[in-house]
């Protein structure tokens, strides 16, 4: 296994993994030619400037004018390099990233929060809760977006030092004192980046004020029939206008502060023209300097505001990918951590499973291929028991069997062996053939008749337009709470696993449809190609027990 | 709901819609806007004086003047320089203050207005278009707004004040300047013709990827345990490479565009400094009149990069724009004034529009409704006539997909009757389910069989159904529906739940919505199946909230367990969108027919 990522090695995996290290390369070099040929333009100005009151040939204003040409050429296309080598490089960094924290949260986020599923009555406590949605998806965008990006800050940063370099040297050629000027533009960076950390805060606020907003958007679309059902509409539109204000006064601050930034950057580049200005101006007047080469200062000074202000972002922005580097670590490391007891272990001899046993409280289910068992317990215990098979906790030693192993060493292993889905399990998008026989999407003529017909599944077929091969909407929300249940019911009987664990499967079915399918399982302990199963009924539905050959109640 | 038709998603507005919109929003701020103008146009001006006195640097050096006169300019220089950033930074500021209140009234009716719409509209679109409008355009617009537009206004104005300056030093710069024009507008034509296109199919991409990120997400534990991590994960990437493979094509011709700029930049800056070479030898352009023009034009480089440089933002704000007009076009009805109605709607409680109804309980009557989800799907209610008393309760037993949701729904005024009338209230009194529902939110209140815990703490859920709520009121609501488990939340009322915090199972979710009902106090009460996740264990304590629940109000209760039906005053027994038996439980329990059968199912 892996270390666990820490922000500085995800930023240095941004750069070097994937194969991105050339392509941070070009982009760093491209975005360097880039700048350093905008110093290089007032340089040429300059030169033309200087021919047109010496020498006035029209010979060297070609010449010149050909140097431009050039100068141009390399600005504009080492600019295209780096711009599209730098994004094919920070898409993949991105790609990369979005798919890692998905990976890694599907596999915790499986696994329901242990210590608070031993306090009896309580839910799980948030603290330790594997991250909702809205937390995923902010992280599996923005914060990767912005992780990503140090590819774009180092470009940015070689490109404006390089710069500064190069206005340098060429300063240096003209006349070395007049290099003192970049000199100059030291301090400046370093005011700028003072004044840059507050810019950096605000703007930090507005963002979260943003994914605020947007989340509590999404979360009252989400709950959009709760709310219409409550007459609530006015209410919840209050509560996002409340957060809309925030917002809005949190971008006005940040706008302040950004001005602000500008403003202190306008002023500096302008003192130093100033300065520089009346310097060169004063060496010409003595005669140390060709006209020419007095264009070429000034115009090489005023190029200079862009690199310096450049330099003097460089600690808050690095200070923002370093955050959200720390976010994504943190969720990988803290994911990766709940999951790593299952998969340390997942090399385990598999199980010889011929009867699957479980402790429910003082009770023991025991259940072999072939029997229709019934478990009627506290939800606490349901619960328990439910995420202790589909290993979505871990087991106690000693607290379920597969056979001769104990489920505690055996981990992820038992998913082979046992079919436990969660309680209300998530319908996905897609045709409702697809849905129902997961792995045989293609096949239309997948679905088994003994199962379409014993969950009654043709009448939910009739009401989608398109039938089997209708769609179905995420989470099945084009089709009514009865339907949820049943086509999720249908999923999991057309499973191959020795055992099926299922939790409450028909919480939303009426009565009637309730009782002909409890009739119809016991003629379902076989899997569609014929092999024998043992189905746990977790329940506490009188109907569905009474179908059961047993009872445990606990 | 048995069927809806999915994939109708929400309109998007047409440039001209989309414009109306924002300069409806702008209008407020006229004086504002004016301000900005002005302002910035001086910043532009005083922006220029740092080029232009430069020139006279120059010049002076040229002609051999004092170093006083050099150190006066120099003077000056600075002084331009902090004049126009100042003017510049409140130019700015101004602008952010304008556009981020827009901004907000706009999200704010966008959210408004989905928060009113039809459920059955937001189920025909699908949750990931209504939730990318409200997150996903609002973010990208507002991104836009903050960061894009500011830069682009200020680039615009020094744009034009620039141009003016050199057309000032002489009209002969002003023409060479204009060499750079074919180019830039065929590299603008060039962009406005692939681009747009482009970036719309991108957000398309995107917003696909969002949904299989968000699904797999909110179903991982189905994921894990059905084993398709890899499928699921590979449907992301799928449609992630797609996303990709649009974002490089805009970028190469993004990059195309810029090309065409640059080289453009070099025609006019050769045209200038042409005409200065040949103006200064012929001796009709003096040297430091030359400098100023080509440092006027370099100085162009910078705005014009970034005017043109960040079209490609607006143009995603622009598509963002559109789909957030687009959901304004589904407003009922109009005028500005519609927002200060709602706020007393929920605020004052007393308000004019609930005066003709009275206080309840009220009587419910639906004459010959027949309401049909629209797409090629059969009729879910036929020709339904129905009383239920003042006061009454009904339960509504069925199989699924019989139309009793439906009938909830129209009962609630949550959807509108296709044919016939669903009225509340006696006599001369009722009023239409529907405009009751859109006008006095809340007389009439419906737990959905979907239930949704919403993100926050414990106490801001509940009170979004009653602000003014103390703690004490909250706790004996929660109290009367049984959710003891509340006193072992680590933080109590306050504590975070939904999404991002606690996951409250199945049951308590079940109760919280009860006892939202019982904050709302509403005067018809519908209860689809708002208690089928409750544990047997649980069920004595919730069956007494529902008595307290139903006993002053009229009620209807979609039974999914029989005995709630049979201690209900009446029983209606549906089946395909007809009432087949109605009578009181007693009755229909002794009489032959489709109710003894299930109540002898249930009970065997």
């Amino acid at each position: 296994m892996t270390p666990p990522p820490t922000a500085r090695t995800l930023l240095r995996g941004v750069l070097t993994g994937g194969g991105r290290r050339r392509g941070a390369t070009v982009a760093a070099l491209g975005l360097t030619g880039h700048q350093v040929a905008e110093i290089l333009v007032p340089v040429v100005i300059g030169v033309v400037i200087d021919a047109a009151v010496t020498d006035s040939e029209v010979g060297s204003l070609v010449l010149w004018l050909g140097v431009l040409t050039a100068v141009f050429l390399v600005l504009t296309f080492s600019w295209r390099a780096g711009f599209v080598t730098g994004t094919a490089a920070f898409q993949s960094a991105e790609h990369e990233l979005r798919q890692r924290i998905v990976a890694t949260v599907v596999d915790g986020g499986a696994r329901a929060d242990e210590a608070g599923d031993a306090r009896d009555g309580a839910p799980a406590s948030p603290g330790s809760a594997a991250p909702g949605a809205g937390t995923v998806h902010s992280l599996a965008t923005s914060d990767a977006a912005a992780v990503a990006g140090v590819i774009w800050l180092l470009g940015e940063q070689v490109a404006a030092f390089a710069a500064l370099l190069t206005a340098a040297v060429t300063l240096t050629l003209i006349s070395p004192p007049l290099a003192l000027a970049v000199a100059l533009g030291i301090p400046l960076a370093w005011v700028l980046n003072r004044l840059s950390h507050p810019l950096e805060r605000r703007t930090r606020e507005a963002q979260r004020s943003a994914a605020g907003a947007a989340s509590l958007a999404a979360d009252l679309v989400a709950g959009l029939r709760v709310i219409a059902g409550l007459g609530a509409a006015a209410a919840g539109a209050r509560r996002y206008r409340s957060a809309s204000a925030q917002l809005r006064t949190a971008r006005i601050s940040a706008a302040r502060a950004e001005s602000a930034f500008t403003a202190a950057s306008e002023v500096l580049a302008g003192l130093l023209v100033a300065v520089v200005g009346v310097a060169a101006g004063w060496l010409t007047l003595r005669g140390d300097l060709s006209i020419g080469a007095l264009v070429a200062v000034v115009g090489v000074v005023q190029t200079l505001q862009y690199p310096i202000s450049t330099v003097g972002m460089l600690g808050p922005s690095l200070a923002q990918k370093r955050a959200s580097a720390t976010r994504i670590a943190e969720a990988l490391s803290g994911a990766s951590s709940t999951s790593a007891v299952g998969t340390t272990e997942h090399h385990a001899p598999p199980a010889d499973g011929d009867h699957l046993e479980i402790a429910a409280g003082d009770a023991v289910v025991r259940l072999e291929p072939g029997a229709l068992v019934g478990l009627a317990t506290t939800p606490e215990l349901a619960q328990r028991v439910s995420d202790v098979l589909g290993h979505r906790v871990t087991a106690r030693p000693g607290e379920a069997h597969l056979g001769g192993a104990d489920l505690a060493a055996l981990g992820a292993a038992v998913r082979e062996h046992v079919h436990a889905p969660p309680r209300a399990a998530h319908l996905f998008r897609g045709t409702l053939a697809a849905a129902v026989a997961a792995p045989a999407p293609r096949e239309t003529d997948a679905l088994d008749a003994r199962i379409t017909g014993a969950t009654l599944l043709d009448d939910v077929v009739a009401s989608l337009p398109g039938g089997r091969t209708g769609d179905l909407a995420a989470g099945g929300a084009n089709v009514s709470g009865g339907q949820r249940d049943r086509i999720a019911l249908a999923r999991a009987l057309h499973r191959e696993e020795a055992y099926l664990v299922l939790h409450e499967p028909l919480t939303a079915v009426d009565s009637v449809t309730e009782a002909a399918i409890a009739a119809a399982l016991p003629t379902l302990l076989r899997s569609p190609t014929g092999r024998p199963r043992g189905v746990l009924l977790i329940t506490d539905s009188p109907v569905l027990l009474r179908a059961c050959t047993s009872v445990v109640r606990a | 709901m048995s069927a809806v038709v999915p994939g109708s998603r929400l309109p998007v507005a047409t440039a001209r819609r989309t414009w109306r919109e924002v300069s409806r929003l702008l209008r407020p701020h006229r004086a504002r806007l004016v301000a900005v103008t002005v302002v910035l146009l001086l910043a532009a001006v005083a922006g220029l004086g740092a080029p232009a006195l430069l020139g006279l640097i120059v010049q002076v050096v040229a002609d051999g003047g004092s170093t006083r006169t050099l150190v006066l300019l120099g003077a000056a220089i600075a002084v331009a320089g902090v004049v126009a950033a100042a003017l510049g930074a409140v130019g700015r500021v101004l602008i952010a203050s304008v556009t981020q209140t827009s901004l907000a009234t706009l999200r704010e009716e966008v959210v408004d207005t989905v928060m009113r719409l039809p459920v059955q509209r937001v189920e025909e679109a699908g949750d990931g278009d209504v939730v990318s409008r409200v997150s996903g355009d609002v973010e990208s617009v507002g991104e836009a707004s903050s960061q894009v537009l500011p830069t682009v206004v200020t680039a615009l104005f020094s744009i034009v004040v620039t141009a003016a300056g050199l057309g000032a030093l002489d009209w002969r710069f002003a023409v060479a300047a204009l060499a750079a024009v074919p180019l830039q507008w065929w590299s603008v034509r060039y962009f406005r013709r692939r681009v747009p296109g482009i970036f719309r199919r991108l957000r398309e991409a995107e917003a696909e990827r969002a949904e299989a990120v968000l699904e797999t997400v909110e179903g991982a534990g189905t994921v894990v345990a059905l084993g398709r991590e890899n499928e699921h994960l590979e449907e992301i990437a799928a449609r992630s490479r797609r996303a990709i493979g649009i974002e490089m094509h805009g970028v190469r011709s993004i990059s195309w565009f810029y090309n065409g700029l640059n080289i453009a930049e070099l025609l006019g800056l050769a045209a200038v400094l042409v005409v200065g070479f040949l103006s200064v030898r012929a001796g009709t352009v003096e040297i430091g009149a030359a400098t100023a023009a080509a440092l006027f034009f370099h100085r162009l480089f910078g705005p014009m990069m970034l005017l043109l440089g960040n079209v490609d933002d607006l143009a995603v704000a622009g598509a963002g724009l559109a789909r957030l007009a687009g959901v304004l076009e589904l407003r009922d009805g109009s005028g500005d004034d519609r927002r200060d109605g709602d706020d007393r709607g929920s605020d004052g409680g007393t308000d004019a529009e609930v005066a003709p109804l009275g206080p309840g309980p009220h009587a419910v009557h639906l004459d010959a409704v027949s309401f049909s989800y629209g797409g090629d799907v059969d009729a879910v209610l036929h020709d339904l006539t129905l009383r239920i008393a003042p006061g009454q309760t009904v339960a509504v037993v069925g199989t699924s997909g019989a139309g009793k949701s439906t009938l909830g729904r129209l009962v609630a005024g949550t959807l509108e009757a296709g044919a016939g009338t669903v009225r509340v209230g006696r006599g001369e009194a009722a009023v239409l389910a529907h405009e009751l529902h859109r006008r006095s939110p809340g007389r009439v209140v419906l737990v959905d069989q979907q239930s949704h815990t919403f993100s926050g703490s414990l106490a801001a859920d509940l009170r979004l159904v009653e602000p003014d709520a103390d703690d004490a009121r909250l706790h004996a609501v929660l109290d009367r529906v049984g959710a003891t488990w509340v006193a072992d939340l680590p933080r109590g009322l306050e504590t975070a739940v939904g999404a991002d915090g606690t996951q409250l199972r199945a049951d308590q979710a079940q109760q919280v919505a009860l006892a939202r009902v019982l904050l709302a106090r509403p005067d018809v009460v519908v209860l689809d199946e708002a208690t089928a996740d409750t544990p047997r264990s649980a069920q004595q304590t919730l069956d007494a909230a529902l008595d307290v629940l139903v006993a002053d109000r009229t009620a209807v209760i979609i039974a999914h367990r029989l005995d709630q039906a049979v201690r209900a005053d009446r029983v209606l027994v549906m089946s395909h969108g007809r009432i087949v038996q109605d009578g009181p439980p007693w009755v229909l329990v002794e009489e032959v027919g489709p109710f003894r059968e299930l109540w002898q199912a249930y009970t065997a």
